[in-house]
């Protein structure tokens, strides 16, 4: 005991905060909070009209794909970062920007595709009145069926349908309608051969003229670049049915393996406490995305899935000492081996989620886009996830402990049995 | 320094050299390198959709065919309705759109039959006017517009998803199969242009996989045969006729099996008749509004067969009947080696469909040495092929896939297994064995609803921006400088020690990567960010321990040793606990979040190495030279 020991300390040893007292609260706290995030998701769907703010990931919208001239009217490249700006300015969130270059009578053509969640431009008011207006005007040409999707409206009738009329019909409303590409020509003027009936569709100006100025505002007005809307398409969703269920699925086959490993590892008592601390840190990370109204990607899958890892890592860790203490201090009461085996990891928690979190915080702080969207969903998660390993899954395995467990079976005496029931 | 000691060295040292190697071409141009290099390196990491772009196809469905197909099953269906009701009558679906005619010759049952169509298919069927072909008195109907509507969105969202799990089959991290209007797009990350080509050859494939029976000794056929050794038309079309005989043992009968079949012949074709056949491209050269084309020889059957119907009613196919097409490839022995089309004379009706299929695996004949599909069906599957074997013994069983009859092997007998095999037909024998790959891939994954047709191509930048990527870069950088500035502060030297391992770690999972050859997306990054969570967890794990024994009075090596050996349980349990849930999201999991879980199970292994070996290995160089000291910098 004679060397003195020069270490650099987070936290002086031989801390012994007095955790056990404060367990009720944290549990009340974090089910109120679990039941808060829950609550948040309905709130969303009444106010917002949908729980989260899913990204075109996950509901699809619209792709449209622009071309650039400049002055001479020669194609010419531009930077993705200024059309991103562009769309940011008119306060559209979660959409894409990349490069797209294909080819044009021979020739390549460096052009941009937007993807964005928005379906079109029409608020459901304004798509209300022109159906209604189109309705009215075209009562006797035996429409049977007109509907918007996104900016189109698709028409099946069994007479044909005017376009320069249509113009007529939503001109009152400052609809403007988009010149009738070739292919669809032919479909909007000759009735379908087979059923006899016309399908036509007919596109307004909406989301690609709205951004095309937004873009060329942002590269200094007219005359200097001009973008040219070169298609415009709804798309569908990038994660379908198949991956939300793969998802949920294999969250589910994941804990119970968790909790098989642990009985196997530990023993049974160990599970449940990790399990609540991990779903814990699930909604809770869902229910921060929810409350901010953040934008949940496929990447935001990710970082849900890496703060499950981290949490999960992190409860696993906190019992390896509970149950190392276990062995070693037989003589006293669960809840104070608890209690010390927590101040002895604490600092070894505290240190690895500081060190976690200021790694993300950079890439919240300076990162962009998804990664920021990223980062943000860590550093929520980061914090619950640490919060559960150290609050709430000790309590539930004490309560585990204390209501069904009755010790090794050896030492189970009859009055000793009889005295717990 | 001890024995085991220095071994030990040489080795981290042969393995952070391995790693820079392969590594090393993923960031390094190719040209820089000498050749021997990336002869033995080839291996790069690639980076997905979102980090580095890739390849943007568009492919447009033949959804009629969706629609067309539910007439079909309207067809099998009211045709087992009026064989239960002893109902005398034709079910047939003549062309057009969805189309159905019903001709019974009973007024009254025509009437009953009329209003059961109405209460079991309204809102399905519609009236259409019936055409002069539908002759008198026939119920005529077609599938209704917006029921048509609806039939095609679930083809297409059908379609999207046999997409998805044939690229997954593939392994390739996370595409991005999306609908676009009523066309589909596939976005494949910045692979080479061999793999491209293979995932462009399964994506397209239908896998209609169909059993029909081979009509031997049909007159039909007979005459056909004798038309065409008459035939000067035949002989300028390069169509000629023959006949496979054969005799079952058992049975004791004889079979005729006539045939005509023809080569492949280069002429000029019109635009869309080549669209058609697939040698249109972009780039081709068109004169008078014509493309030089290798025709395959079952169209220039097919234009023959139309001539002579034309010319003969009697010689038109009858309607329960249908000509196949299998493309041959001679044996060794033969004195033309080109391939050709042969015909088929097939009973229209589909015996088992590829939908019976539950695995497909490759085997190789033994005894052609060739390549074969073995499949395996399902339950009714299996019954459906004893059924159709033990019925048809001693004639032939075409095995049909997307139109083609791939084989038509003799039934020598019942099979009851539940297995068949496909033999790979044209083509040398690595073209079997790919062939034979994009088989399995597309037989499990199921056939497509409909026909794709590629549209267009166009490359795609990252999508999620070459600006962001560098701002990303930036952030990730400063993180890992606290993270240093952290370490170092709290734990001197040992702290430096534990930063050269974080390195260390990272440089292992790149180099796992580039030689598993795979796809880092931003979700794999944020596997990394939890493995240097995990690295550095670990290390506080270790550290913490050796300093409680050091205050606690040990010596600093007796420190050492106790504080791994007692931090390993903790470092073990924690690993494989996230362990075992990463290879539970590898396994169900789909898209991103496989390409999370595989670089986060790659990510724990090298966690795992890192702490217990190099960690452990550069304390005891370290501590080793300071023979005696009674305390550590940490």
């Amino acid at each position: 005991m004679a060397t003195e020991h020069k270490f650099r300390y987070l936290l002086k040893p031989g801390n012994d905060f007095k955790l056990i007292k404060m367990m009720p609260m944290w549990c009340i706290i974090s089910f109120l909070l679990c039941a808060a995030s829950i609550g948040s998701l309905f709130v969303n769907k009444a106010v917002r009209g949908d729980y989260m703010n899913w990204t075109i990931d996950f509901k699809g919208g619209t792709e449209i794909v622009y071309k650039f001239v400049d002055a001479s009217g020669a194609p010419t490249k531009a930077d993705p970062a200024k059309v991103r700006g562009a769309i940011e300015g008119l306060g559209v969130q979660g959409f894409d920007v990349s490069d797209f270059s294909f080819k044009e009578d021979g020739k390549t053509i460096h052009g941009m595709t937007v993807r964005t969640p928005r379906f079109g431009a029409l608020t459901p008011k304004q798509a209300q009145e022109a159906l209604a207006a189109f309705n009215a005007a075209f009562a006797e040409r035996g429409v049977e069926k007109a509907q918007w999707s996104g900016d189109r409206l698709f028409v099946r009738s069994t007479q044909v349908i005017d376009e320069a009329k249509v113009g007529e019909a939503l001109a009152p409303l400052g609809l403007e309608l988009k010149p009738v590409e070739e292919g669809q020509a032919k479909l909007n003027t000759a009735p379908n051969e087979d059923t006899g009936e016309y399908n036509a569709t007919f596109t307004v100006w909406g989301l690609d003229r709205q951004y095309e100025k937004a873009i060329e505002a942002q590269f200094g007005g007219q005359g200097t670049i001009d973008a040219q809307v070169v298609q415009s398409h709804g798309v569908g969703a990038k994660a379908g049915d198949k991956l939300r269920n793969d998802g949920i699925k294999s969250i589910l086959y994941a804990m119970a393996l968790i909790v098989l490993y642990l009985a196997f590892r530990f023993d049974i008592r160990y599970a449940p406490g990790a399990i609540v601390a991990t779903l814990h840190d699930a909604i809770m990370v869902i229910g921060v995305f929810s409350v901010t109204w953040s934008e949940v990607s496929l990447t935001s899958v990710a970082a849900l899935l890496t703060v499950v890892g981290f949490s999960v890592n992190d409860t696993v860790v906190i019992f390896d000492r509970i149950r190392e203490n276990m062995a070693k201090l037989k003589d006293k009461k669960v809840e104070r081996i608890v209690e010390i085996s927590l101040n002895e990891v604490l600092v070894r928690s505290l240190l690895t989620s500081v060190t976690l979190f200021l790694t993300t915080l950079m890439m919240n702080l300076f990162g962009e886009g998804l990664v920021q969207n990223f980062a943000f969903a860590m550093n929520a998660g980061i914090i619950v996830g640490a919060y559960s390993s150290l609050f709430l899954a000790p309590p539930v395995f004490i309560w585990i402990h204390k209501r069904w467990y009755t010790g090794p079976v050896k030492q189970r005496r009859p009055a000793a049995a009889s005295a717990d029931a | 320094m001890d024995r085991s000691l220095r071994w030990r060295s040489i080795g981290l040292i042969v393995l952070i050299a391995y790693c820079v190697l392969s590594v090393l071409p993923s960031f390094v141009d190719k040209k820089a390198l000498p050749s021997w290099f990336h002869q033995a390196f080839d291996r790069k990491v690639q980076l997905g959709l979102d980090l580095q772009g890739g390849l943007h196809i568009v492919y447009s469905i033949d959804l009629d065919k969706a629609v067309d197909d539910k007439a079909s099953e309207i067809k099998r269906d009211v045709e087992a309705h009026l064989a239960d009701l002893k109902i005398e009558g034709r079910v047939s679906t003549p062309a057009g759109l969805g189309a159905v005619t019903i001709k019974i010759p009973d007024a009254a049952k025509s009437a009953e039959t009329d209003k059961w169509l109405a209460s079991t298919y309204g809102g399905v069927v519609v009236r259409r006017p019936c055409s002069e072909s539908d002759g008198e008195g026939a119920i005529c109907v077609r599938v209704s517009s917006d029921y048509a509507d609806s039939i095609k969105k679930a083809a297409l969202d059908q379609a999207v998803e046999t997409i998805r799990s044939r690229i997954d089959e593939k392994g390739v991290a996370e595409p991005t199969v999306i609908t676009k209007g009523d066309d589909i797009i596939v976005e494949l990350p910045g692979l080479d242009a061999d793999n491209i080509e293979r995932i462009k050859a399964i994506i397209a494939r239908t896998a209609k996989l169909e059993f029909k029976v081979v009509d031997e000794n049909s007159e039909f056929m007979r005459s056909l045969y004798r038309e065409v050794r008459e035939d000067p038309e035949a002989a300028r079309l390069g169509v000629a006729a023959d006949v496979d005989g054969w005799r079952h043992d058992d049975s004791g009968r004889t079979y005729d099996d006539y045939y005509l079949f023809a080569h492949d012949r280069d002429e000029w074709v019109a635009v869309d008749i080549a669209k058609e056949i697939g040698c249109w491209h972009p780039d081709s050269e068109i004169t008078d509004g014509k493309i030089f084309c290798s025709v395959p020889g079952r169209r220039v059957i097919e234009t023959y067969l139309a001539t002579v119907a034309a010319r003969d009613p009697k010689l038109k196919v009858p309607d329960d009947r249908q000509i196949g097409f299998e493309k041959v490839t001679p044996g060794s022995d033969a004195e033309d080696k080109r391939e050709f089309w042969r015909s088929y004379y097939l009973d229209r009706a589909v015996r088992l469909t590829g939908s019976a299929v539950i695995d497909a695996v490759v085997i190789w004949d033994p005894q052609t040495n060739r390549p074969e599909v073995l499949v395996e069906f399902n339950r009714y599957g299996t019954r459906a092929f004893g059924d159709l074997t033990s019925q048809n013994v001693g004639k032939k069983m075409a095995i049909i896939l997307d139109d083609a009859v791939k084989s038509a092997p003799v039934i020598q007998g019942a099979i009851t297994g539940g297995r068949s095999n496909i033999s790979m037909g044209g083509g040398n024998a690595q073209e079997q064995q790919k062939e034979a790959d994009v088989l399995v891939n597309v037989l499990k994954t199921g056939s497509l609803p409909a026909p794709l047709r590629w549209e267009s191509e166009a490359n795609l930048g990252p999508t999620l921006g070459q600006d962001a990527i560098d701002k990303t870069q930036l952030s990730f950088a400063l993180g890992i400088i606290l993270v240093v500035i952290m370490m170092v502060g709290l734990y001197k030297v040992a702290g430096m020690l534990a930063v050269v391992g974080l390195f260390i770690n990272m440089l292992l999972q790149l180099a796992a990567m580039a030689t598993f050859g795979a796809t880092l997306t931003l979700p794999g990054i944020a596997a990394v960010v939890l493995t240097v969570g995990m690295t550095v967890d670990g290390n506080v794990l270790i550290y913490e321990r050796i300093r409680d024994e050091l205050s606690a009075g040990k010596s600093v090596k007796g420190a050492v040793d106790i504080g791994f050996a007692r931090a390993f349980s903790a470092i073990l349990d924690g690993q494989l606990t996230t362990a075992a849930a990463g290879w539970v999201l590898l396994q169900y999991g789909s898209g991103p979040i496989q390409g999370f879980a595989t670089m986060l199970l790659v990510g724990i292994g090298t966690t795992l190495f890192t702490n217990v070996w190099v960690t452990r290995l550069l304390f005891d160089l370290w501590v080793g030279k300071k023979q005696g000291a009674e305390t550590l910098s940490i």
